[in-house]
């Protein structure tokens, strides 16, 4: 027919008709005042009016009303029942294509069960005829009635078990808050991820209104910033299927999800290694059994979890710059807690230092100029494997390093494997070096490097000497212990001491990492490949140069040749020496004795008289006797015990295993016996006649400190004469009170040490301490002012030289006392005369 | 005083000329120079060591020290050859350093006379058996002491790959042995008969001065006092 001019088809499908629920109606029956008979058909067809026989069923209140045609969804010829129509849904499709709508089609709702859709169109909406828009309070898709609408057919267990906030926002009954459509979509329902790409997280929380900026954690971040940083992150690339590798709920969960802080939170810290391992299987069961994962599991403060290293919204692989793991930022990561957390620094094992030392290392420079191949923590350490070293499967465990040292060092660990270090250890022996042994470990420096122990002036004495300079372990593997001791004496030990670092250190000749024992054809140390080891350094070297031994220590008797010349000397200094020793001692007495007599009986000059003067009485000699006596023996004894390696007591010490018992003995007899002597003095000076006046002589007056100066003055040439001294010079009361403090502050002391145990009881240890400080450096002071003080005037004083024979004889010459004690022999002088006066005037008296 | 000074002065003899102290001064300080340093080494491992490598300023000083009071030595040496071998005063010297039978007899001579077994004392040329004795024990320890060191010196250059490793062992070993021998009777006998023997104390001055009194010659070298006596009154 034609219509505006056009010619249309009329055509209708006669089929589809005579299945329809009109079948039994004629075309009439609805097409009134139409003839079907009339063809070509008039152009107008009158419009179908369904009420004429169908009730409307409340159409009028819905939003259908007056928009839409009944036929629109009941088709016009095609009429299909109530009941079938609610099955194909694909009728309101029809009109509502918008793609929100349509994405119904995906949903788990629209998979047909038993003749039906799952969940049709109406079971939300409501009968069809009466649909309201979802802005209209009747509606049942009205925004506070969603919540009720789906728990129709979804559990309450899911709304109960959802985290408190996102609870309260769903079952409130404001029309603004969210709804379960917010998060899953109206229509397009998603079951299994709800992410920013569904929108349903994102439309609240990157809504920086609804959440005001709030802070979040100490990061300090603005929630939505640090929400954002998801968009960044490997987790929000798409896959294949449009979704991403990582949405929010695959770590968040769904209806459980909780803030991260909540313990109940699957990403909460100790939660996410079990969150991450859903996806990464492997890496989670790694890191579970490292020593990371299981200070995190004993729930240790600080320990690390997955996001404390990799972060967490903003995610990135590591080999991306932007990663805090990445290999050129990933030691900050480490030394965050190992080296800048007091906790972890006090739970592990190594120091601050020690880790630090990473850092001067010849790796951490590396690193630090930028090169990507210089080796960072997590090679040796091992990222999520990493284990403390004491676990046998650690990377870092003795039994490991080689292994991963030879990562990088694959030409080292060759020919380390080759050599008698590395078969040793790998037959298991413990004892046999490993890489760390020699290099250090965070600290490894280059070999060029003086600070390092493989440095030319360190490797002998520091790595090589540890062992092989080791009693025990030379023993047990049945090694020479002359070794290093022969090459330490050696013109190569010398002079790598000295600082020489071109002299030959052990690895000069032994090699570095493929150190062999001389009876393998490939070590150079074998007797065939000498003469170019040592041509090495010394040029021209033929055979003649390796004939003889290498190590040679004198003192061994097995060198022969060079034993018996270092012998020989040894005899040698004993007989010379010892001859010369003798004979000028014999010299010396002789000389002694000619210089005292000349000294006592001939005054040549007769100026003195021949008198001898009374010095000390055979009581007073005989104390000072056995003071000086007990004093060499305290002082002998006593430095013996603090210095029992010096070269004088060695030998003692060799005599007997007990002599150090006797020693001791030894010590605390002196020491009776000093307090004995001490002890009578006391009562010497203090009833004895003679041993009152000693003590009145002897207390210090005003005139000492005068004498003092002007000895000063005279020596130095200030003043021609010399001070006159009485019975006892100030150098002598100086002394004598020294030496009565000396004894009381040993004797104090000494006692406390003598019966420590009793002393400890009742002081402390603090004041046993004290008291061993006082007695050992008080024992310095007196000793050495014996020999500084004491010695000079009796001794080497030129005037007494060699000698002041007062302790011996008792007596002073007149010459002496005249020297030494001018007024003390005025005033005997003086009282002779007296006395002589007076005798002749008792004479002439009588 | 000063008229004084100069009278004493001329009733003392010249024991040794200007040149001979010089000689004498030098080698003294060579030689402490030497044995502090080559002991310091030789005791490197000991406190005292230690101490006298830092003073000499550490181990590579310390060598460097030793090589150029080595070559001193050396020099002083070949000095003295020359002085006992041409200068007149030299050739005088030796002639009365040599050994003869008469300083046995001395040497026991003053053994008894110390053990108090005789009175007689020995009467001495200028110079009596014990300063021979030193005299010659330097030479010969200096003697071995250069040659052995500049053995070991050879091993910096080349030609000393011509000898074989025992040689150097040895010489190592005579080189310390022997250093320790001449320091060890440097201090017990030089030093015991300039500082410690109680005729001297604290010191005899002729090694500064170069003179002896009259009095002290005629004591102890009568000989030499009785010979130069005898030239003087010849003279006259």
């Amino acid at each position: 027919m034609e219509k505006n001019g056009k010619t249309i088809s009329l055509y209708f499908n006669n089929d589809e008709f005579v299945k329809s629920k009109h079948k039994d109606l004629s075309c009439v029956d609805c097409h009134s005042g139409f003839d079907p008979n009339n063809i070509p058909h008039k152009e107008k067809i009158e419009k179908v009016n369904c009420l004429s026989c169908h009730d409307t069923y409340g159409l009028e209140k819905s939003s259908h009303n007056k928009k839409t045609e009944c036929f629109e969804c009941h088709n016009k010829h095609k009429i299909q029942s109530a009941v079938n129509l609610y099955r194909d849904i694909d009728n309101c499709l029809v009109c509502h294509n918008q793609i929100n709508i349509t994405g119904y089609k995906k949903t788990k709702h629209y998979n047909v069960v038993g003749n039906r859709r799952l969940v049709s169109c109406n079971n939300c909406h409501g009968k069809i005829h009466t649909i309201l828009s979802k802005d209209n309070v009747n509606s049942p898709v009205y925004a506070s009635k969603v919540l009720n609408l789906c728990l129709k057919c979804h559990s309450v267990n899911i709304l109960l078990s959802s985290n408190e906030i996102h609870k309260n926002i769903v079952s409130s009954t404001d029309s603004e808050s969210k709804k379960c459509t917010n998060c899953h979509g109206a229509h397009s329902i998603i079951m299994e991820k709800t992410s920013t790409g569904s929108k349903g997280c994102i439309t609240c929380h990157l809504n920086k209104d609804w959440f005001k900026n709030k802070f979040f954690g100490i990061d300090k971040i603005p929630l939505t910033t640090f929400v954002e940083q998801y968009g960044h992150s490997i987790h929000a690339k798409k896959l294949e299927n449009g979704k991403e590798s990582a949405s929010c709920s695959d770590c968040h969960g769904d209806h459980i999800s909780n803030p991260g802080l909540d313990p109940k939170a699957s990403t909460q810290r100790e939660r996410q290694p079990e969150t991450c391992g859903k996806c990464h299987k492997y890496i989670s069961q790694e890191y579970q059994t490292s020593g990371h994962g299981v200070a995190l599991k004993d729930r240790i403060k600080d320990a690390p979890s997955c996001s404390d290293c990799h972060t967490e919204h903003g995610i990135v692989p590591i080999t991306d710059a932007k990663s805090p793991v990445n290999r050129l930022v990933e030691v900050k990561v480490c030394l965050k807690c190992h080296l800048n957390n007091p906790d972890v620094q006090k739970r592990v094992n190594p120091s601050a230092k020690f880790i630090e030392s990473y850092e001067k290392s010849a790796h951490g420079i590396a690193y630090h100029k930028g090169n990507t191949k210089a080796a960072i923590c997590t090679d040796c350490h091992g990222s999520h494997k990493m284990k403390k070293a004491s676990d046998p499967s650690s990377s870092v465990n003795k039994r490991q390093i080689p292994g991963t040292c030879a990562k990088c060092h694959n030409e080292i660990a060759r020919q380390y494997n080759e050599s008698i270090h590395g078969t040793a250890f790998q037959k298991g022996n413990g004892n046999s070096p490993i890489c760390t042994n020699c290099h250090g470990e965070h600290e490894i420096l280059p070999p060029t490097d003086p600070r390092s122990p493989v440095a030319s002036e360190n490797i002998s004495s520091k790595v090589c000497g540890i062992c092989h300079n080791s009693v025990a372990l030379n023993s047990k593997f049945d090694l020479s212990g002359k070794k290093f001791a022969s090459y330490q004496d050696s013109y190569h030990g010398l002079a790598t001491t000295s600082g020489d670092i071109k002299a030959a250190n052990c690895a000069s000749c032994h090699g570095v990492h493929n150190i062999k024992t001389s009876d393998n054809p490939t070590s150079s140390i074998n007797k065939a490949n000498l003469i170019q080891t040592c041509g090495k350094c010394h040029p021209g070297a033929n055979v003649n140069f390796t004939r003889g031994s290498i190590h040679v220590l004198a003192k061994d008797k097995e060198e022969g040749l060079l034993y018996f010349i270092a012998t020989s000397y040894l005899l040698l200094i004993v007989i010379i020496i010892g001859g010369m020793f003798f004979h000028n001692l014999i010299d010396f007495l002789r000389k002694s004795k000619s210089k005292f007599d000349r000294r006592r009986f001939q005054h040549l000059d007769h100026k003195f008289g021949s008198g001898l003067y009374l010095r000390m009485t055979v009581n007073e000699r005989i104390q000072h006797f056995s003071f000086m006596i007990s004093f060499i023996i305290l002082a002998v004894t006593g430095f013996m015990l603090k210095f029992p390696n010096a070269w004088w007591v060695v030998p003692l010490r060799n005599l007997s295993e007990s002599f150090f018992e006797i020693r001791g003995i030894l010590h605390r007899i002196a020491a009776g016996v000093m307090i004995s002597v001490s002890l009578y003095h006391i009562y010497y000076v203090s009833f004895n006649k003679r041993g009152k006046e000693l003590l009145r002589d002897l207390l210090p007056k005003l005139k000492d400190v005068y004498d003092a100066i002007d000895v000063m003055k005279y020596n130095l040439g200030f003043s021609k004469s010399r001070p006159k001294f009485e019975r006892f010079s100030y150098i002598e009361k100086a002394e004598y009170w020294a030496l009565v403090w000396g004894t009381v502050v040993m004797g104090i002391t000494g006692f406390m040490l003598w019966f420590d145990n009793y002393f400890l009881g009742i002081t402390s240890k603090l004041m046993l301490d004290v008291a061993t400080t006082i007695h050992y450096y008080e024992a310095w002071l007196a000793t050495l002012a014996i020999i500084v003080w004491h010695l000079y005037f009796v001794i080497f004083n030129p005037d007494v030289y060699p000698m002041n024979l007062a302790w011996i004889r008792g007596t002073l010459t007149e010459e002496e006392m005249y020297d030494e004690h001018p007024l003390e022999l005025e005033r005997i002088k003086a009282r002779e005369k007296k006395d002589a006066v007076m005798s002749d005037e008792s004479l002439e008296s009588d | 005083m000063k008229e004084n000074k100069k009278l004493e002065d001329k009733n003392k003899i010249i024991r040794f000329t200007k040149f001979e102290l010089i000689q004498h001064l030098l080698l003294f300080i060579t030689l402490l120079m030497l044995s502090l340093t080559g002991l310091s080494l030789k005791y490197y491992d000991s406190a005292i060591g230690n101490f006298f490598i830092d003073l000499e300023g550490g181990f590579k000083n310390r060598g460097k020290i030793h090589t150029i009071f080595s070559i001193v030595l050396i020099l002083l040496g070949i000095i003295h050859a020359f002085y006992v071998t041409f200068s007149d005063r030299g050739q005088e010297q030796i002639r009365l350093l040599k050994f003869r039978l008469k300083d046995f007899k001395d040497f026991f001579l003053s053994l008894r006379n110390s053990f108090g077994m005789s009175k007689e004392k020995p009467k001495f040329e200028k110079y009596s058996f014990s300063q021979k004795f030193q005299y010659w024990g330097v030479i010969v320890g200096c003697f071995f002491m250069i040659l052995t060191g500049v053995i070991l010196f050879l091993k910096k250059i080349e030609v000393g790959m011509l000898l074989p490793k025992w040689l150097w062992d040895i010489t190592f070993i005579i080189h310390g042995a022997e250093g320790l021998i001449i320091f060890i009777v440097l201090l017990v006998w030089h030093l015991y008969n300039v500082h410690i023997n109680p005729e001297y104390f604290p010191m005899q001055k002729t090694w500064l001065t170069g003179k002896i009194s009259e009095k002290e010659l005629e004591e102890k070298y009568p000989l030499e006092y009785e010979r130069l006596k005898d030239k003087e009154s010849k003279n006259l």
